[in-house]
Protein backbone atom coordinates (compact mmCIF):
# COMPACT_ATOMS: atom_id res chain seq x y z
CA UNK A 1 0.00 0.00 0.00
CA UNK A 2 1.50 3.33 -1.02
CA UNK A 3 1.85 6.37 1.19
CA UNK A 4 -1.05 8.25 -0.39
CA UNK A 5 -3.44 5.36 0.24
CA UNK A 6 -2.20 4.97 3.80
CA UNK A 7 -2.97 8.63 4.44
CA UNK A 8 -6.44 8.23 2.95
CA UNK A 9 -7.05 5.14 5.04
CA UNK A 10 -5.90 6.85 8.22
CA UNK A 11 -8.18 9.80 7.51
CA UNK A 12 -11.09 7.45 6.82
CA UNK A 13 -10.77 5.53 10.06
CA UNK A 14 -10.19 8.64 12.14
CA UNK A 15 -13.43 10.12 10.74
CA UNK A 16 -15.22 6.81 11.19
CA UNK A 17 -14.20 6.59 14.84
CA UNK A 18 -15.49 10.08 15.51
CA UNK A 19 -18.71 9.37 13.65
CA UNK A 20 -19.33 6.04 15.34
CA UNK A 21 -19.04 7.70 18.74
CA UNK A 22 -22.05 9.81 17.78
CA UNK A 23 -24.02 6.94 16.35
CA UNK A 24 -25.07 5.01 19.42
CA UNK A 25 -28.59 3.61 19.14
CA UNK A 26 -28.91 4.53 15.49
CA UNK A 27 -29.62 1.97 12.78
CA UNK A 28 -26.52 1.67 10.66
CA UNK A 29 -26.84 -1.18 8.26
CA UNK A 30 -28.88 -1.60 5.13
CA UNK A 31 -28.82 -5.02 3.57
CA UNK A 32 -30.26 -5.05 0.13
CA UNK B 1 -11.11 2.06 19.96
CA UNK B 2 -13.38 2.60 22.90
CA UNK B 3 -17.08 2.86 22.22
CA UNK B 4 -19.27 1.73 19.36
CA UNK B 5 -18.30 -1.23 17.22
CA UNK B 6 -17.85 -0.89 13.49
CA UNK B 7 -20.48 -3.33 12.20
CA UNK B 8 -18.89 -3.96 8.83
CA UNK B 9 -20.77 -6.40 6.61
CA UNK B 10 -20.25 -8.20 3.34
CA UNK B 11 -23.35 -9.12 1.37
CA UNK B 12 -22.24 -11.91 -0.91
CA UNK B 13 -24.29 -13.16 -3.85
CA UNK B 14 -22.79 -16.63 -4.27
CA UNK B 15 -24.86 -17.35 -7.35
CA UNK B 16 -27.31 -15.53 -9.55
CA UNK B 17 -29.12 -18.75 -10.36
CA UNK B 18 -32.57 -18.81 -8.81
CA UNK B 19 -35.52 -21.19 -8.71
CA UNK B 20 -37.90 -18.21 -8.83
CA UNK B 21 -38.17 -15.34 -11.28
CA UNK B 22 -39.58 -12.48 -9.26
CA UNK B 23 -40.97 -9.46 -11.07
CA UNK B 24 -39.30 -6.97 -8.75
CA UNK B 25 -35.84 -8.57 -8.55
CA UNK B 26 -32.90 -6.17 -8.82
CA UNK B 27 -31.05 -8.84 -10.75
CA UNK B 28 -31.58 -8.99 -14.49
CA UNK B 29 -29.25 -11.71 -15.79
CA UNK B 30 -26.64 -14.20 -14.65
CA UNK B 31 -22.87 -14.06 -14.36
CA UNK B 32 -20.18 -16.70 -13.90
CA UNK B 33 -19.62 -18.01 -10.37
CA UNK B 34 -16.46 -18.10 -8.34
CA UNK B 35 -15.44 -21.56 -7.21
CA UNK B 36 -14.91 -22.61 -3.61
CA UNK B 37 -11.14 -22.02 -3.66
CA UNK B 38 -11.57 -18.56 -5.18
CA UNK B 39 -14.15 -17.70 -2.53
CA UNK B 40 -11.80 -18.80 0.25
CA UNK B 41 -9.04 -16.58 -1.16
CA UNK B 42 -11.49 -13.69 -1.37
CA UNK B 43 -12.54 -14.21 2.26
CA UNK B 44 -8.84 -14.19 3.21
CA UNK B 45 -8.45 -10.94 1.28
CA UNK B 46 -11.23 -9.30 3.29
CA UNK B 47 -10.07 -10.85 6.56
CA UNK B 48 -6.61 -9.38 6.00
CA UNK B 49 -8.12 -5.91 5.53
CA UNK B 50 -10.22 -6.20 8.67
CA UNK B 51 -7.24 -7.39 10.70
CA UNK B 52 -5.29 -4.36 9.49
CA UNK B 53 -8.09 -2.02 10.57
CA UNK B 54 -8.10 -3.59 14.02
CA UNK B 55 -4.35 -3.57 14.57
CA UNK B 56 -3.47 -0.25 12.93
CA UNK B 57 -6.48 1.85 13.93
CA UNK B 58 -7.75 0.00 16.99
CA UNK B 59 -11.15 -0.38 15.39
CA UNK B 60 -13.58 -2.43 17.45
CA UNK B 61 -15.04 -4.64 14.74
CA UNK B 62 -18.05 -6.92 14.55
CA UNK B 63 -17.86 -8.09 10.92
CA UNK B 64 -20.51 -10.29 9.37
CA UNK B 65 -21.01 -12.11 6.08
CA UNK B 66 -24.51 -12.34 4.60
CA UNK B 67 -24.75 -14.95 1.86
CA UNK B 68 -27.47 -14.83 -0.73
CA UNK B 69 -28.10 -15.30 -4.44
CA UNK B 70 -30.01 -15.74 -6.69
CA UNK B 71 -31.00 -18.47 -4.32
CA UNK B 72 -28.03 -19.47 -2.15
CA UNK B 73 -29.31 -23.02 -1.56
CA UNK B 74 -28.66 -23.77 -5.22
CA UNK B 75 -24.92 -23.72 -4.41
CA UNK B 76 -23.89 -27.29 -3.65
CA UNK B 77 -20.87 -26.06 -1.68
CA UNK B 78 -22.85 -23.55 0.41
CA UNK B 79 -22.19 -25.29 3.72
CA UNK B 80 -18.46 -25.68 2.99
CA UNK B 81 -18.32 -21.92 2.33
CA UNK B 82 -20.24 -21.19 5.54
CA UNK B 83 -17.86 -23.41 7.49
CA UNK B 84 -14.81 -21.66 6.08
CA UNK B 85 -16.13 -18.21 6.91
CA UNK B 86 -17.25 -19.28 10.39
CA UNK B 87 -13.81 -20.80 10.99
CA UNK B 88 -12.32 -17.42 10.10
CA UNK B 89 -14.24 -16.02 13.06
CA UNK B 90 -16.98 -14.19 11.18
CA UNK B 91 -20.70 -14.22 11.87
CA UNK B 92 -22.66 -15.72 8.97
CA UNK B 93 -26.24 -15.08 7.91
CA UNK B 94 -28.30 -16.16 4.94
CA UNK B 95 -30.84 -14.37 2.74
CA UNK B 96 -33.17 -16.66 0.82
CA UNK B 97 -36.62 -17.02 -0.68
CA UNK B 98 -37.16 -19.92 1.73
CA UNK B 99 -38.68 -22.28 -0.80
CA UNK B 100 -35.84 -24.83 -0.66
CA UNK B 101 -35.63 -25.03 3.14
CA UNK B 102 -37.10 -28.37 4.09
CA UNK B 103 -36.67 -29.78 7.60
CA UNK B 104 -33.36 -31.43 6.69
CA UNK B 105 -31.98 -28.17 5.28
CA UNK B 106 -33.16 -26.28 8.35
CA UNK B 107 -31.30 -28.80 10.50
CA UNK B 108 -28.10 -28.28 8.48
CA UNK B 109 -28.46 -24.52 8.83
CA UNK B 110 -28.76 -24.90 12.57
CA UNK B 111 -25.70 -27.16 12.73
CA UNK B 112 -23.72 -24.72 10.56
CA UNK B 113 -24.05 -22.04 13.23
CA UNK B 114 -25.83 -19.59 10.98
CA UNK B 115 -26.77 -16.49 12.96
CA UNK B 116 -30.07 -15.84 11.20
CA UNK B 117 -31.89 -16.39 7.93
CA UNK B 118 -33.67 -13.52 6.21
CA UNK B 119 -36.59 -14.72 4.12
CA UNK B 120 -38.22 -12.61 1.42
CA UNK B 121 -41.98 -12.41 1.68
CA UNK B 122 -43.81 -9.82 -0.35
CA UNK B 123 -47.39 -9.79 0.79
CA UNK B 124 -50.39 -11.92 1.48
CA UNK B 125 -50.65 -15.06 -0.64
CA UNK B 126 -52.18 -13.62 -3.81
CA UNK B 127 -49.81 -10.66 -3.79
CA UNK B 128 -46.71 -12.70 -3.03
CA UNK B 129 -47.52 -15.24 -5.72
CA UNK B 130 -48.26 -12.52 -8.27
CA UNK B 131 -44.75 -11.15 -7.70
CA UNK B 132 -42.82 -14.40 -7.13
CA UNK B 133 -44.77 -17.12 -8.90
CA UNK B 134 -47.72 -19.36 -8.14
CA UNK B 135 -47.24 -21.63 -5.14
CA UNK B 136 -44.19 -19.80 -3.85
CA UNK B 137 -46.03 -18.31 -0.86
CA UNK B 138 -46.90 -21.73 0.54
CA UNK B 139 -43.37 -23.04 0.06
CA UNK B 140 -41.86 -19.90 1.61
CA UNK B 141 -44.07 -20.23 4.68
CA UNK B 142 -43.12 -23.89 4.98
CA UNK B 143 -39.46 -22.89 4.83
CA UNK B 144 -39.94 -20.33 7.60
CA UNK B 145 -41.79 -22.92 9.67
CA UNK B 146 -38.94 -25.40 9.27
CA UNK B 147 -36.41 -22.82 10.43
CA UNK B 148 -38.47 -21.85 13.45
CA UNK B 149 -39.02 -25.52 14.34
CA UNK B 150 -35.24 -26.02 14.35
CA UNK B 151 -34.71 -22.97 16.54
CA UNK B 152 -32.99 -20.98 13.77
CA UNK B 153 -33.62 -17.25 13.98
CA UNK B 154 -35.73 -16.34 10.96
CA UNK B 155 -36.78 -12.86 9.93
CA UNK B 156 -38.84 -11.55 7.04
CA UNK B 157 -37.89 -8.85 4.57
CA UNK B 158 -40.56 -7.32 2.39
CA UNK B 159 -40.07 -5.10 -0.66
CA UNK B 160 -42.66 -2.35 -0.40
CA UNK B 161 -44.48 -0.88 -3.36
CA UNK B 162 -48.05 0.19 -4.09
CA UNK B 163 -49.02 -3.46 -4.63
CA UNK B 164 -48.46 -4.42 -0.98
CA UNK B 165 -48.18 -1.14 0.96
CA UNK B 166 -51.65 -1.52 2.46
CA UNK B 167 -51.02 -5.01 3.88
CA UNK B 168 -48.83 -4.07 6.84
CA UNK B 169 -51.28 -5.02 9.60
CA UNK B 170 -51.99 -8.44 8.11
CA UNK B 171 -48.28 -9.11 7.54
CA UNK B 172 -47.33 -8.15 11.08
CA UNK B 173 -49.98 -10.58 12.36
CA UNK B 174 -48.62 -13.26 10.03
CA UNK B 175 -45.08 -12.65 11.27
CA UNK B 176 -46.30 -13.06 14.85
CA UNK B 177 -48.04 -16.31 14.00
CA UNK B 178 -44.97 -17.66 12.21
CA UNK B 179 -42.72 -16.98 15.19
CA UNK B 180 -40.08 -14.99 13.30
CA UNK B 181 -37.91 -12.50 15.17
CA UNK B 182 -38.59 -9.51 12.94
CA UNK B 183 -40.33 -8.23 9.86
CA UNK B 184 -38.53 -5.50 7.93
CA UNK B 185 -39.75 -3.34 5.08
CA UNK B 186 -37.55 -2.07 2.22
CA UNK B 187 -38.54 0.17 -0.67
CA UNK B 188 -38.64 -1.22 -4.18
CA UNK B 189 -35.58 -0.20 -6.20
CA UNK B 190 -36.56 0.06 -9.87
CA UNK B 191 -33.47 -1.62 -11.26
CA UNK B 192 -32.88 -4.97 -12.96
CA UNK B 193 -36.21 -6.71 -13.56
CA UNK B 194 -37.66 -4.30 -10.98
CA UNK B 195 -37.63 -1.60 -13.66
CA UNK B 196 -40.82 -3.18 -14.92
CA UNK B 197 -42.55 -2.16 -11.68
CA UNK B 198 -41.39 1.49 -11.73
CA UNK B 199 -44.97 2.72 -11.79
CA UNK B 200 -45.66 0.83 -8.57
CA UNK B 201 -42.87 2.58 -6.62
CA UNK B 202 -44.09 4.80 -3.78
CA UNK B 203 -44.06 8.57 -4.16
CA UNK B 204 -42.70 10.86 -1.44
CA UNK B 205 -46.10 11.41 0.22
CA UNK B 206 -46.80 7.68 0.04
CA UNK B 207 -43.45 6.94 1.69
CA UNK B 208 -44.31 9.39 4.48
CA UNK B 209 -47.70 7.79 4.96
CA UNK B 210 -46.28 4.27 4.94
CA UNK B 211 -43.61 4.98 7.55
CA UNK B 212 -46.10 6.87 9.71
CA UNK B 213 -48.21 3.72 9.69
CA UNK B 214 -45.17 1.55 10.45
CA UNK B 215 -44.36 3.66 13.51
CA UNK B 216 -47.53 2.36 15.13
CA UNK B 217 -45.74 -0.97 15.57
CA UNK B 218 -42.64 0.55 17.19
CA UNK B 219 -43.24 -1.18 20.50
CA UNK B 220 -44.96 -4.27 19.13
CA UNK B 221 -44.43 -6.93 21.81
CA UNK B 222 -44.41 -10.13 19.74
CA UNK B 223 -42.23 -9.34 16.74
CA UNK B 224 -39.86 -6.51 15.85
CA UNK B 225 -41.38 -4.39 13.09
CA UNK B 226 -38.69 -2.35 11.38
CA UNK B 227 -37.21 -0.99 8.19
CA UNK B 228 -33.63 -0.73 6.99
CA UNK B 229 -34.60 2.14 4.73
CA UNK B 230 -32.70 5.30 5.75
CA UNK B 231 -35.92 7.29 5.37
CA UNK B 232 -37.70 5.11 7.92
CA UNK B 233 -35.23 6.18 10.59
CA UNK B 234 -35.92 9.81 9.75
CA UNK B 235 -39.65 9.22 10.06
CA UNK B 236 -39.11 8.05 13.63
CA UNK B 237 -36.55 10.63 14.59
CA UNK B 238 -37.09 12.80 17.62
CA UNK B 239 -34.71 15.00 19.53
CA UNK B 240 -31.47 16.48 18.27
CA UNK B 241 -30.26 15.51 14.81
CA UNK B 242 -26.66 14.23 15.07
CA UNK B 243 -24.16 15.98 12.80
CA UNK B 244 -20.86 14.46 11.64
CA UNK B 245 -18.31 14.77 8.88
CA UNK B 246 -18.70 11.07 8.02
CA UNK B 247 -22.08 9.32 7.72
CA UNK B 248 -22.96 7.59 10.98
CA UNK B 249 -26.18 5.81 10.04
CA UNK B 250 -28.67 5.36 7.25
CA UNK B 251 -27.55 4.13 3.85
CA UNK B 252 -24.68 1.67 4.24
CA UNK B 253 -23.09 2.26 0.84
CA UNK B 254 -19.45 3.24 1.12
CA UNK B 255 -19.47 3.15 4.91
CA UNK B 256 -20.71 0.01 6.59
CA UNK B 257 -20.40 -2.72 4.00
CA UNK B 258 -20.07 -3.90 0.44
CA UNK B 259 -21.72 -6.31 -1.93
CA UNK B 260 -19.82 -8.98 -3.82
CA UNK B 261 -21.55 -10.62 -6.75
CA UNK B 262 -21.10 -14.22 -7.91
CA UNK B 263 -18.24 -13.38 -10.27
CA UNK B 264 -16.38 -11.35 -7.64
CA UNK B 265 -17.52 -7.88 -8.68
CA UNK B 266 -17.54 -5.49 -5.74
CA UNK B 267 -20.34 -2.92 -5.50
CA UNK B 268 -21.25 -0.38 -2.81
CA UNK B 269 -24.71 -1.99 -2.72
CA UNK B 270 -26.22 -4.79 -4.81
CA UNK B 271 -29.09 -2.60 -5.85
CA UNK B 272 -26.71 0.06 -7.16
CA UNK B 273 -25.12 -2.18 -9.81
CA UNK B 274 -22.04 0.06 -9.75
CA UNK B 275 -18.83 -2.00 -9.96
CA UNK B 276 -15.81 -0.60 -8.09
CA UNK B 277 -13.47 -3.59 -8.54
CA UNK B 278 -13.24 -7.35 -8.41
CA UNK B 279 -12.30 -9.23 -5.25
CA UNK B 280 -10.21 -11.67 -7.30
CA UNK B 281 -8.04 -8.85 -8.64
CA UNK B 282 -7.66 -6.18 -5.97
CA UNK B 283 -6.45 -5.83 -2.42
CA UNK B 284 -9.69 -5.25 -0.54
CA UNK B 285 -7.89 -3.02 1.93
CA UNK B 286 -6.58 -0.80 -0.86
CA UNK B 287 -9.97 -0.67 -2.54
CA UNK B 288 -11.74 0.37 0.66
CA UNK B 289 -9.17 3.09 1.25
CA UNK B 290 -8.85 4.35 -2.29
CA UNK B 291 -11.99 3.88 -4.39
CA UNK B 292 -13.13 7.22 -5.75
CA UNK B 293 -16.75 6.01 -5.85
CA UNK B 294 -16.67 4.95 -2.19
CA UNK B 295 -15.07 8.26 -1.20
CA UNK B 296 -17.71 10.22 -3.09
CA UNK B 297 -20.40 8.37 -1.16
CA UNK B 298 -18.70 9.43 2.09
CA UNK B 299 -18.39 13.18 1.36
CA UNK B 300 -21.30 15.56 1.83
CA UNK B 301 -19.83 18.08 -0.61
CA UNK B 302 -20.05 15.57 -3.47
CA UNK B 303 -23.84 15.26 -3.12
CA UNK B 304 -26.20 17.54 -4.99
CA UNK B 305 -29.87 18.16 -5.55
CA UNK B 306 -30.98 17.84 -1.93
CA UNK B 307 -29.07 15.60 0.49
CA UNK B 308 -26.02 17.87 0.68
CA UNK B 309 -28.12 20.64 2.21
CA UNK B 310 -30.15 18.43 4.54
CA UNK B 311 -29.73 18.27 8.32
CA UNK B 312 -30.29 14.52 8.15
CA UNK B 313 -27.36 13.85 5.79
CA UNK B 314 -25.10 12.13 8.35
CA UNK B 315 -27.81 9.71 9.40
CA UNK B 316 -29.59 9.18 6.10
CA UNK B 317 -28.29 10.20 2.60
CA UNK B 318 -31.46 8.67 1.19
CA UNK B 319 -31.26 5.38 -0.65
CA UNK B 320 -28.33 5.74 -3.05
CA UNK B 321 -29.63 2.82 -5.12
CA UNK B 322 -32.99 4.51 -5.67
CA UNK B 323 -31.27 7.80 -6.49
CA UNK B 324 -29.12 6.02 -9.08
CA UNK B 325 -32.02 4.01 -10.53
CA UNK B 326 -34.07 7.17 -11.14
CA UNK B 327 -31.05 9.03 -12.54
CA UNK B 328 -30.37 6.18 -14.95
CA UNK B 329 -34.00 6.20 -16.04
CA UNK B 330 -33.37 9.82 -17.06
CA UNK B 331 -30.15 8.91 -18.84
CA UNK B 332 -27.70 10.04 -16.14
CA UNK B 333 -25.08 7.95 -14.37
CA UNK B 334 -25.49 9.79 -11.07
CA UNK B 335 -25.48 8.13 -7.65
CA UNK B 336 -25.10 11.35 -5.63
CA UNK B 337 -28.32 13.13 -6.61
CA UNK B 338 -31.56 13.30 -4.65
CA UNK B 339 -33.58 10.32 -3.49
CA UNK B 340 -36.72 11.27 -5.43
CA UNK B 341 -39.03 9.53 -2.97
CA UNK B 342 -37.76 11.46 0.07
CA UNK B 343 -40.44 13.52 1.85
CA UNK B 344 -38.22 14.60 4.77
CA UNK B 345 -35.70 17.14 3.43
CA UNK B 346 -34.77 19.49 6.26
CA UNK B 347 -32.56 22.46 5.22
CA UNK B 348 -29.39 23.14 7.20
Amino acid sequence: MNEELREKEARLFQSLKEALEKSKALTRSCLA
Amino acid sequence: MKGTAYDFFVQWHLTERCNLRCRHCYQAGTVSEMGYEEICRAVDNIRSAIQSWVTEYEMQMSPSFHFTGGEPFLRKDLFEILRYVRDCGFSVSLMSNGTLIDSNMACRIKEAGVNDVQISLDGIEATHDSLRGRGSYTRTLQGIGNLVDQGVEANINLTVCRINASQTARLVRLAEELGVSAIAFSRLVPTGRGKGLSDEALTGPEVASFYKELRKYKDNPKVVVTSRDPLAAIAGMDGEIPQAEMPIAGCAAGIFGVTITADGTIMPCRRMDLPVGNIKEVSFRELWAGSSVLWALRRREDYHGGCESCRYWAICRGCRAIALAYARASGHEDYLGPDPQCPYHCPL
